[in-house]
């Protein structure tokens, strides 16, 4: 009894400590989760304490997000009925949510007269109803040169070209390029498909459908292809950071980027101009970049009228002229009210003038949900041409075809379907065992638990109520999603519909492939954990002198957490500048890899980034095993005449068996299971999603694509698979000990 | 021949193993353009601490720090002691179910992330557990657990039975032989276990993405997400951000790498 | 009052009866051995007594009290164990004093105790050791110290002595014989070494399957076993054991015959003979051939071939036959044993 009491005690300090903790003192907490860059951050920062000391009663919570995470984290939390009230963030978020009802128009909140003030394009609109007031209007890309490197930007394509080539240069005759004319993140589709409309077409048709197999994107296509290939005016390999930190460090002279990196470049002392895209000279059109917002919208769950009040106080004060001007005036942002415009803050400033005549040649970013599936699909086709595994004329068709695909699936509202019925069956069978099972054991159970195994079953049950507890019901929750139609467009009613998902699982050939993926993964890293973890600890253990030296350095890469070593191989197998190419080029010389463009390189760097991760696991284990072989074993193979091989081959492998195969199957298990080294290194699948596993590929299907539903059902089926593995693997074990004994 | 071979396969695996933090420190000491650089030369000229104070002085990491401190330790304490005792009783006991509760045991680590990751949350908002620590905890402890489980018992297999026995003729309960002899006996194993938890939670990052949205309650790996914008991500700070991350970690490691290898016994469990 | 006393213990597990009906009754203060081949059931005896293991039906007494049903921690058992069980963490003294602390005894008792302990086996410089630090005889000797301190009315010793070395081992039989006399607690000792039941045991239960075939002193063990199992298990060099069959006084065996002045009626017996009742002489009794001799130091033992049968007898002197010498042998005839061959038991 006291014991009980005293554990009371313990537990409500316990809970208050965590309550208490991080309770405010003012009345209402009012979130805001934005995506905002570094020194946006600040800005915002500064505005919301000034607002919080204006009123003394709101306390306002800042959390950023990355864009992506952003997005998926405000759509899982406004499932479970919370969520920030306010979110800030791109206008293409816009469909998505207000599809799944997760934020609420405006029209009712703000006046229509209050709306006027600000620029169209700063009202997001999605059937008719403004859902999103950007406090800028930008967001849109445009030419950033440095002054220094290129006093007057290039009008046309063939004047790009031509300073291009002439700033391309290798300045110490090393055969590598220190200085480029020109860079930018080409291999994302939102940097391309500005060029696309510059040869006379848009990425999308007024009616928000897939524009993709145009003569103008196979133009477009060809024309980045160009860059790198032909002209040589960009990097091999190039991503957002590289073209960025090359443009900082004044080693390119022009960059594709948006009016975001203003201040940054700012703060990096570079003296830049803007432009328009050039002027293509073969249609004499304007690429045209799309020109959006960012800005805020309203959580649809908030009840209480009092936090709307307040929320509405916030918005105000965000999007007001003073907070504009403040923008404007710290890093430069174009702002969405007209009066702000009249500002000599904006008047005055050379850059956001070049800016509005660059806006001029815009198109407006679309925000339907469907542009996600183009985006993808896209991204795909695109990467593939940069690649040279396709054509662009191919590209262009598969794009099209499959944005239709993706956008029929994400759209598809599914119905109950005749399976439903199995579906029932199911779970009545379960039940039924679940009840039969229970029936008939219960009593064992109770006599067991009552008589001499009180004790056992008292010290296991706090971990075991605590792993069911938090195991048990997202297992049957997912099991039920699987069997429903829970996407983007039934994200408040779902249904059960049957096994639909299961059927289109089973029919997909690119679930096979990613399967095969998969399989050749586990294998290939499971192989590499446990030789060099063996070779690593036989050499150690029999050979090397100061063992614990030794095993200390080589056990390093398994204290590292997993998404610091990911995101730090990623950087090392940069084609330019990671260190892996620059050794491969300087000791060895060798022609650079380029690792993260190509399909199967790629793999065999999330391949390497995973051994590097796992060996050290292998090796202890191996240690361990090692010890217990008696020396004497050694002696004799000796005096019997064996060598070092056949010692390793007859004693030391044999014996290590029984330590190192259930490890194997343990790691097999983690590494089929393991997101973190694919979707880091690879950065979400890239190229084209060729790098996934299974466990990446529902990630990407959940988060990315709205498809919940699907999703659950892969993941039973991973699960599922997994099992039988394990059972085939036990059984094999099994008979191998019989055999041996 | 043979040794110089065997000289040669370690420093290269050596090399391997320790180059990538190597290249982390390089970046964190490199200042603003961190990322640009084509020599392989660890420090230069222009190598300076800037980083290092930015990250301690400008942005809220201390804290960070103090939050992944206080879950991941509490996570620890309870990983260790739930794994203990059920590790015990599943090495030491038969009775009903047992078999069920390994496979189970086993079983969960077969649940893919990406499935756990929704229901998840929505079970912690239901509980009004978003953005307490408590909620964070309670799913690391549990997620955590079935490893350390299985590895205390496999650490319990190899403690012998008579141990038990003489306490208790000694004139222990059950309870006591446990925590008085077999308990403090097992260092190793316990060590090794909470060396897990630990890390487990010390490094996670997509639950405490969805649970934790008050940066006031960021954990590291959170916190040190948040300097890689999409667009524009600090290189240098990142990189010095990561490094004082793993340190503890590492040290940690090294400190009780003598333990790993008579504690660490999952290798030995008996199936 | 008895000290310990069982009353129809059996335990099985499923189909497999590991020890059938066993009663048994200890004397307040006496040196009992159980002795018996590997698999017998006396290490779960041992456990039963302990409780460590309980019995499917039977009942167990301590000092008259039934304890059957009691947990082992309140049974007031010391045990000794084969593989020492000392606690590892803990030092020397620290095993010693952990059940004193637990069983709250004060402070200066329990320093007194362990003092007095290692001063009598010799042990006060290890006190501070750890286990891990100790050699296989100082650990046996703690485990035994540790056993000692508790005082208890009952110890039990599970085979303490197997893991030692033979000089060790001699060495410790008589430590351990000589603290019984000093502490004159009541001792139940576990061994599969029947020289060690001879030398230690006040009484001898010789296990077999389960049951006790017999239970006695030493010397009765020795000198009247009741059955074959007895006789052929108890003594080094063992009891030879010659199969023949009882035909009007006379005992006949495939080689040879001879009169036993015993009636008997006539059918299979096995007769035995222990190896010191064997003489050899001049030129009369059973003919054979020698085949071997084992020098023992003081004595030796000659192994003789009768044709279908070896008997062993020792012989003492200078003169000892040389291999494939022919000799006689003259069986002492009051010594010799008769069994029933079917039953096994002792005929007269």
């Amino acid at each position: 009894m006291i014991l009980f009491k005293k554990l009371h005690t313990f537990v409500f300090l316990c809970v208050s400590m965590i309550i208490f903790s991080n309770n405010a003192m003012a009345n209402t907490t009012i979130q805001l989760w934005h995506q905002m860059i570094y020194s946006h951050r600040e800005v915002l920062k500064k505005v919301v304490d000034d607002f919080e000391a204006k009123h003394p009663t709101i306390k306002v919570q800042v959390t950023y997000r990355e864009t992506e995470e952003l997005r998926s984290a405000f759509q899982s939390s406004s499932m479970g009925g919370s969520g920030p009230e306010l979110i800030y963030g791109p206008s293409d978020q816009v469909g998505p949510f207000a599809t799944m009802n997760l934020i609420r128009p405006l029209d009712n909140l703000i006046p229509i007269e209050e709306q006027k003030k600000f620029d169209p394009l700063a009202l997001v609109k999605f059937n008719q109803k403004t859902y999103m007031i950007g406090n800028t209007v930008g967001n849109f890309l445009m030419l950033i040169y440095n002054k220094k490197l290129v006093p007057n930007p290039p009008k046309t394509l063939e004047e790009l070209i031509k300073i291009g080539q002439s700033l391309t240069k290798d300045f110490n005759g090393d055969g590598k390029i220190d200085q480029f004319g020109f860079a930018f993140n080409f291999t994302e589709p939102f940097f391309f498909v500005p060029w696309i409309d510059g040869f006379g077409d848009h990425f999308m048709t007024e009616k928000n459908q897939p524009n993709l197999n145009s003569k103008a994107m196979i133009s477009a296509f060809g024309l980045m292809r160009d860059f790198r290939d032909k002209y040589k005016i960009i990097p091999k390999e190039c991503d957002y950071e590289m073209a960025n930190s090359l443009f900082k460090e004044g080693k390119a002279g022009m960059i594709i980027n948006g009016d975001w990196s203003w201040g940054d470049y700012k703060s990096a002392k570079i003296d830049f101009g803007i432009a328009r895209f050039p002027l293509i000279n073969s249609t004499n059109l304007w690429p045209a970049p799309l020109v959006g917002t960012t800005g805020y919208s309203v959580n649809a769950n908030i009840e209480d009228p009092l936090k709307l009040k307040d929320t509405l106080e916030l918005l105000n004060f965000l999007t007001s002229k003073e907070t504009q001007l403040i923008f404007t005036k710290e890093v430069s942002t174009y702002p969405s009210r007209f009066e702000a415009r009249l500002d000599p803050l904006v008047i005055n400033n050379d850059i956001l003038k070049e800016a509005s005549k660059i806006m001029e040649v815009g198109k407006p970013m679309p925000v339907v949900p469907e542009v996600r599936a183009v985006w993808d699909s896209l991204r795909g086709q695109y990467q593939s041409v940069l690649a040279g595994s396709a054509t662009p004329e191919q590209a262009a068709q598969k794009a099209q075809e499959e944005a239709l695909k993706q956008i029929q699936s994400m759209n598809e509202e599914l119905t109950p379907g005749p399976t439903l019925y199995l579906v029932w069956l199911l779970f009545a069978a379960i039940l039924g065992f679940l009840l039969f099972y229970i029936a008939t054991r219960i009593k064992k159970f109770l006599k067991d638990f009552k008589g001499a195994n009180k004790f056992p079953y008292l010290m296991m049950a706090p971990a075991f109520i605590s792993i069911f507890s938090v195991i048990i019901y997202p297992f049957f929750y997912n099991l039920a999603l699987s069997f429903s139609n829970f996407s983007l467009k039934t994200f408040n009613n779902w249904t059960l519909i049957g096994l639909h998902h299961y059927q289109s699982v089973i029919v997909d050939p690119k679930f096979y492939e990613v399967f095969l993926k998969t399989i050749i993964w586990t294998i290939s890293n499971v192989f590499f954990h446990v030789s060099i973890g063996v070779l690593l600890a036989v050499i150690i253990e029999q050979v090397m002198p100061k063992k614990n030296l030794w095993r200390t350095l080589l056990i390093i890469p398994w204290a590292v957490p997993q998404y610091i070593t990911a995101l730090t191989w990623r950087g090392m197998f940069n084609q330019e500048y990671g260190p892996i190419n620059i050794f491969l080029q300087e000791y060895l010389k060798l022609s650079p890899i380029q690792w993260l463009s190509q399909p199967w390189t790629t793999f065999s760097a999330c391949v390497i980034t995973n051994v590097w991760l796992g060996f050290p696991f292998m090796m202890i284990v191996a240690l361990g095993g090692l010890q217990s072989i008696s020396p004497d074993l050694y002696e004799s193979a000796k005096m019997d005449g064996a060598n070092a091989w056949q010692r390793f081959k007859h004693i030391t492998w044999p014996m290590l068996q029984p330590v190192i195969r259930p490890a194997a199957l343990l790691g097999a298990i983690w590494t089929f299971n393991t997101l973190n080294v694919i979707w880091l290194v690879s950065n979400s699948g890239e190229p084209a999603d060729q790098t996934h596993i299974l466990v990446s590929y529902v990630y990407k299907a959940a988060f990315n694509l709205y498809r919940y539903g699907y999703a659950a059902a892969l993941s039973m089926i991973i699960f599922i698979i997994l099992i039988v593995m394990s059972l085939v693997v036990n059984k094999i074990n099994k008979e191998s000990k019989e055999s041996n004994s | 021949m043979k040794k110089s071979l065997s000289w040669f396969t370690i420093l290269l695996f050596c090399l391997f193993s320790l180059f990538p933090m190597l290249y982390v420190v390089s970046i964190s000491l490199r200042g603003d353009n961190a990322f640009g650089s084509r020599s392989l030369a660890l420090f230069n000229s222009q190598s300076t601490l800037k980083n290092f104070s930015e990250l301690f002085l400008h942005t809220p990491f201390l804290k960070w720090m103090m939050n992944s401190l206080y879950v991941s330790t509490v996570v620890t304490l309870s990983g260790v002691i739930l794994a203990a005792t059920s590790g015990y009783a599943i090495s030491r006991y038969e009775f009903k179910g047992k078999k069920i509760m390994l496979m189970s045991l086993l079983t969960t680590q077969m649940f893919p992330a990406t499935m756990l990751m929704l229901p998840f949350f929505i079970v912690l908002s239901k509980l009004h557990l978003i953005n307490k620590f408590l909620g964070l905890i309670i799913i690391y402890s549990s997620t955590a657990l079935p490893f350390c489980i299985w590895q205390m018992k496999g650490y319990f297999d190899t403690v012998p039975k008579e141990l038990e026995e003489a306490a208790k003729l000694d004139g222990c309960s059950s309870f006591q032989a446990f925590y008085k002899i077999i308990l403090p006996m097992s260092t190793p194993a316990l060590v090794i276990t909470g060396l897990f938890s630990f890390m487990s939670s010390w490094s996670e990052y997509l639950v405490a993405a969805i649970t934790l949205q008050d940066p006031e309650l960021y954990t590291l790996p959170l916190g040190l997400k948040s300097f890689q914008a999409s667009l524009a991500t600090q290189w240098g700070l990142y990189a010095a951000g990561a490094l004082v991350v793993s340190i503890p970690v590492v040290v940690l490691f090294i400190m009780i790498s003598k333990y790993l290898v008579s504690g660490l016994t999952v290798g030995s469990v008996k199936g | 009052m008895n000290a310990l006393e069982l009353k129809n213990i059996t335990k099985s597990f499923g189909f497999n009866t590991i020890l059938k009906n066993v009663s048994l009754e200890v004397n307040l203060g006496e040196f009992l051995v159980l002795v018996g081949p590997s698999g017998c059931g006396k290490s779960t005896l041992l456990r039963i007594i302990s409780g460590l293991e309980s019995s499917s039906t039977g009942e167990v007494f301590i000092g008259g009290k039934n304890i059957t049903l009691v947990e082992p921690q309140n049974r007031d058992i010391a045990m000794v164990f084969q593989s020492y069980a000392l606690y590892p963490h803990m030092s020397v003294y620290e095993n010693m004093e952990f059940s004193l602390k637990i069983r709250k005894l004060p402070p200066v008792e329990i320093r007194n105790r362990i003092h007095e302990i290692a001063d009598l086996l010799q042990m006060t410089p290890l006190l501070q050791r750890k286990p891990k630090d100790l050699s296989g005889g100082q650990r046996q000797r703690v485990s035994l110290g540790r056993a000692l301190a508790r005082r208890a009315p009952v110890i039990l010793f599970d085979e303490p002595l197997s893991n030692l070395d033979a000089h060790l081992r001699q060495q410790m039989r008589i430590e351990i014989k000589k603290i019984h006399q000093i502490f004159k607690s009541t001792i139940i000792y576990v061994t599969h070494d029947q020289t060690e039941a001879m030398t230690m045991g006040d009484r001898i239960a010789v296990l077999n399957k389960g049951q006790i075939e017999q239970i006695d002193s030493p010397f009765n063990i020795y000198h009247s076993p009741k059955n074959i199992f007895v006789a052929n298990f108890i003594g080094t060099p063992e009891m030879n054991l010659l199969n023949g069959e009882m035909r009007n006084n006379y005992f006949v065996h495939k080689d040879f015959d001879f009169n036993i002045s015993k009636d008997i009626s006539s059918h299979d017996v096995v007769l035995g003979i222990r190896p010191e009742n064997i003489t050899l002489s001049e030129n009369q009794g059973i003919a054979g051939t020698v085949q071997f001799f084992e020098n023992l130091g003081p004595n030796g033992l000659l192994h003789v071939h009768t044709g279908n049968e070896v008997i062993k007898l020792f012989i003492q002197g200078q003169n000892i036959p040389k291999i494939n010498d022919k000799v006689f042998l003259n069986v002492d005839q009051s010594k010799l044993k008769l069994f029933d061959k079917k039953s096994g038991s002792l005929i007269q």
